[in-house]
């Protein structure tokens, strides 16, 4: 039975969560350059760990693990250049990025909505964001968010239900009324 | 005012987070060149011959030091010193892949 991954799998790898890990990468890190610099490390600090993959187990949590390790210690690295000159504010090009590739219909749909609702998401806070982009954006369930962030399940849920809150207030502000 | 159900609010996060972005052409190129060409790094290898290489040094130059220095203050420094390598030694050993993952943060369940 096989127990790791060998080159081919890994580009097998790279063509089935590629696409969702980029985009998650893009939503956490709001710009574009930092984003691409995110997911293409991701994936070779994967590469290094291959003899680590399970192929019968979850390898996207497993990526996403590792994306989540690196965005942390990039972040506790860029704290204090940020706080001697801060980064400029999201570029029509950033916006992109957290957008994503709409499709028409969706846009009707949702149109302005989503958009106040992505950029509500990205002025969460780290941990808030991380756990919306992990549950909302990539499906991953209470536990597997647990085991990517390495957090309880019990701070999963509060961190979602602060997230809704917030969100939900963000809403009222632009002008939609919540109602329970 | 525009109203908005509190059980929706799930469904527009997620209509509005699930769109997928493509990866630019340029960025996949280069990653799968690098994939293909990089060789799998021994990090973990390394990081273990580097405690037990220190250790070894460690006992050896602190035997002499404890051996040909008769002062006291500098002989209990040399023992604490190779009790403190013995340690990480020990740690490597007992903790194995455990120590990686909770050095590195990744674990692969």
């Amino acid at each position: 039975m096989k127990t790791s991954v060998d080159r081919k799998d890994f580009e097998n790898l790279i063509d089935d969560h590629g696409k969702s890990l980029y985009s998650f990468c893009g939503r956490l890190t709001g710009y574009t350059d930092d984003a691409n610099d995110l997911y293409q490390q991701t994936f070779l600090r994967a590469l290094e760990l291959c003899d680590r993959i399970d192929p019968a187990g979850n390898p996207k949590a497993f990526l996403f693990t590792i994306a989540a390790s690196l965005y942390k210690s990039r972040m506790r690295k860029l704290a204090r250049r940020d706080r001697i000159a801060p980064r400029e504010d999201i570029t029509d090009e950033n916006a992109e990025l957290l957008a994503g590739d709409t499709d028409v219909e969706a846009e009707v749909l949702s149109g302005e909505l989503s958009s106040v609702m992505r950029k509500a998401v990205q002025r969460l806070k780290e941990p808030l964001r991380m756990t919306v982009l992990l549950f909302y954006g990539n499906g991953f369930s209470v536990l597997e968010i647990a085991g990517i962030l390495r957090v309880p399940q019990g701070t999963v849920k509060s961190r979602l239900n602060k997230a809704r809150s917030i969100l939900r207030k963000d809403l009222e502000a632009t002008g939609y009324e919540t109602a329970t | 005012m525009k109203q908005l159900r509190d059980s929706d609010l799930d469904l527009l996060l997620r209509s509005a987070l699930s769109p997928e972005q493509e990866v630019p052409v340029d960025v996949d190129r280069k990653l799968r060149r690098a994939v293909r060409t990089q060789e799998p790094k021994n990090t973990h290898r390394l990081f273990a011959m580097t405690i037990v290489l220190n250790a070894v040094m460690t006992l050896f130059s602190e035997s002499a030091v404890f051996l040909l220095l008769p002062y006291l203050p500098v002989r209990v420094l040399a023992v604490f010193h190779v009790t403190l390598s013995m340690t990480a030694v020990l740690a490597l050993i007992f903790l194995r892949r455990r120590l990686f993952v909770f050095l590195e943060g990744v674990y692969s369940k």
